[in-house]
């Protein structure tokens, strides 16, 4: 099984995709996170105070923001196997598919985990030094960063894991990624805004997301962050089990 | 190259009552042919014969309805390490267009966990060390179909599988492609090589199965079909049913009765005497009946053109 994730890396890193989406990544983290500082304390705006830990904990959680990326990836590691065809000698490498797709599964976990890293590292640099600039004191404490760090890391390569279940589901690489970004931009922000539904849509994938960062938005409900983190788990597990079971009797002509 | 009674079993290919449907389409129907070790043999068939889908079921990626596919007496997802014992060229499209071609090759020595050297060595084989780092996108087909080359000979295995591995490649390619293919061969290796085009693989293999419908027609030495079959006899008739079912009672095999085109019946290796004497007994009208030298191109296309379905509908002259 090593040697079958190795083989995702070096399919992963023999294009440049990766790197294109980790500077979206980076980019929207940046955007995320000074907006935050910049509308803070705008009245009107869903988020905290910065001067409070809830407020510094959801600054620093817009690490996060590079999920759907990082979903957009890994359904195009497993989509782009079936439309350029690769997935013919990946299969005859390997003909035990369901290990195929749990190598890229755990690849792709470990990518988002990557990807949180240098996010929250981005988010971190742009905070801290802004906020210090502002003469706001960190009242977040070791165990806030602590509690927030693991949620994003938990939260993005979640995403991954979903990104993988859901193109061994689709196998269509644009149908795939476009779902994913009109649901994720789109249609769980159309879904939220109805303030009658709030109860459900805490379930949501993004709003689960939220839950586990730590975010605390004004104008949402969220769950706890250990049950977000259990939503979110379910979610990688239905596209993952889903994923496996389709992939292992789907003829490849 | 160790030549013992298991080393042969190891790189029989064998394919036993064989069936796979695609909706309505029977694409494969009860086929049935053996390979053995040391030499190369050609699956011939015209376009759309099931070649592609045969190869597909003995390699794992699609299910047969029924029967078996087996190299070596096991299913090729029993075999450990496939990618050493089977190596396999299906198409010369299965590559990312921005992945170099020897990033192609380390992805699979990875998985297998070959050295990344093997993936140069291949190169220097198939003659791309040049373009080793050029993306594979702005290759020519002739190229892809060397680097597909390469990619099967990875894990140095003892059965080779080509589907159509002389599309793209210029006469040159086909000297080079015979000469390497002979060279496994003679070293107790298994070839397969499949083509639509008999002129393509008339120098290169030593037995051929080929295949129509489905079905095999004929499996046997390449000598074999250009010399035993002796002439082919093409007659004209109104009554091609009729013709057919004389000619098989009269005990000339199913297997060289072809039916060119509408309203005409090829017999290979057939009297045209005997041929005209059965017409005459059976009361068919004969229109027209032609001798020629049978060479290999004429047999394989007695033996796999399409059966008009039309002819039927011709009315009986009787």
């Amino acid at each position: 099984m090593a040697a079958l994730i190795a083989g995702e890396f070096r399919k992963l890193l023999s294009t440049r995709l990766w790197l294109w989406l980790l500077l979206a990544a980076l980019g929207v983290t940046a955007l995320y996170a000074t907006l935050d500082i910049a509308f803070a304390n705008t009245p009107g705006t869903f988020t905290l105070p910065l001067t409070t830990p809830q407020g510094q904990r959801t600054l620093l959680a817009v690490g996060a923001g590079g999920s759907p990326l990082v979903a957009v990836l890994a359904a195009v590691g497993v989509t782009g196997e079936y439309r350029h065809r690769t997935v013919t000698m990946t299969f005859l490498a390997t003909p035990h598919r369901g290990r195929v797709v749990v190598a890229k599964l755990a690849a792709y976990a470990m990518s988002g985990a990557a990807f949180a890293l240098a996010c929250f590292a981005a988010a971190a640099t742009i905070a801290l030094p802004w906020l210090a600039t502002k003469h706001i004191p960190l009242t977040v404490g070791v165990s806030g960063v602590i509690a927030t760090f693991a949620g994003v890391i938990a939260a993005v390569a979640a995403f991954g894991l979903i990104g993988v279940g859901l193109g061994a589901l689709l196998h269509d690489q644009v149908a795939t990624v476009v779902a994913m970004l009109i649901y994720l931009f789109v249609i769980e922000h159309v879904l939220t805004s109805i303030s009658a539904l709030n109860s459900w849509t805490q379930y949501l994938p993004g709003q689960a997301q939220e839950a586990l960062i730590g975010s605390t938005l004004a104008n949402q409900p969220l769950l706890h962050p250990w049950q977000g983190g259990l939503v979110l788990a379910g979610y990688a597990l239905i596209a993952a089990t889903g994923g496996v079971l389709l992939t292992a009797h789907r003829d490849i002509t | 190259m160790v030549t013992t009674p298991a080393a042969e079993d190891a790189g029989r290919i064998e394919v036993r009552d064989l069936c796979k449907s695609f909706g309505s389409v029977r694409a494969v129907d009860r086929l049935n042919f053996t390979v053995e070790p040391g030499g190369v043999t050609g699956f011939l068939g015209p376009n759309g014969a099931g070649k592609t889908t045969t190869l597909r079921m003995l390699l794992g990626l699609v299910t047969p309805d029924s029967g078996q596919a087996t190299i070596g007496g096991c299913s090729y997802r029993q075999l450990r390490g496939p990618n050493g014992t089977v190596g396999a060229a299906l198409d010369a499209t299965g590559f990312h267009p921005a992945r170099s071609g020897r990033s192609h090759l380390r992805v699979y020595c990875t998985v297998n966990r070959y050295s990344l050297a093997r993936a140069d060595e291949v190169l220097d084989v198939v003659g791309l060390a040049d373009a080793a780092d050029r993306a594979v996108g702005g290759y020519s087909l002739g190229m892809r179909q060397r680097l597909a080359l390469a990619a099967a000979l990875l894990g140095d295995p003892q059965v080779l599988i080509l589907d159509e591995p002389g599309n793209g490649l210029d006469p040159e390619g086909i000297a080079w492609l015979r000469r390497l293919l002979r060279d496994l061969a003679s070293a107790g290796r298994t070839v397969l090589v499949s083509s639509h085009v008999l002129f393509e693989v008339q120098q290169l293999v030593d037995r051929v199965v080929i295949i129509h419908n489905g079905q095999c027609v004929r499996e046997g030495s390449l000598a074999d079909l250009v010399d035993v079959d002796g002439p082919v006899v093409t007659v004209r008739t109104s009554q091609v049913d009729d013709l057919r079912t004389a000619l098989l009672r009269s005990g000339i095999p199913d297997g060289r009765i072809g039916q060119p085109g509408s309203g005409r019946l090829s017999i290979i290796g057939a009297d045209p005497e005997q041929v005209g004497r059965l017409a005459h007994a059976e009361h068919i009208p004969v229109f027209w009946l032609a001798t020629e030298d049978s060479d290999l191109e004429q047999a394989f296309f007695a033996l796999t053109s399409q059966p008009d379905k039309r002819t039927t509908a011709v009315p009986s002259g009787r």
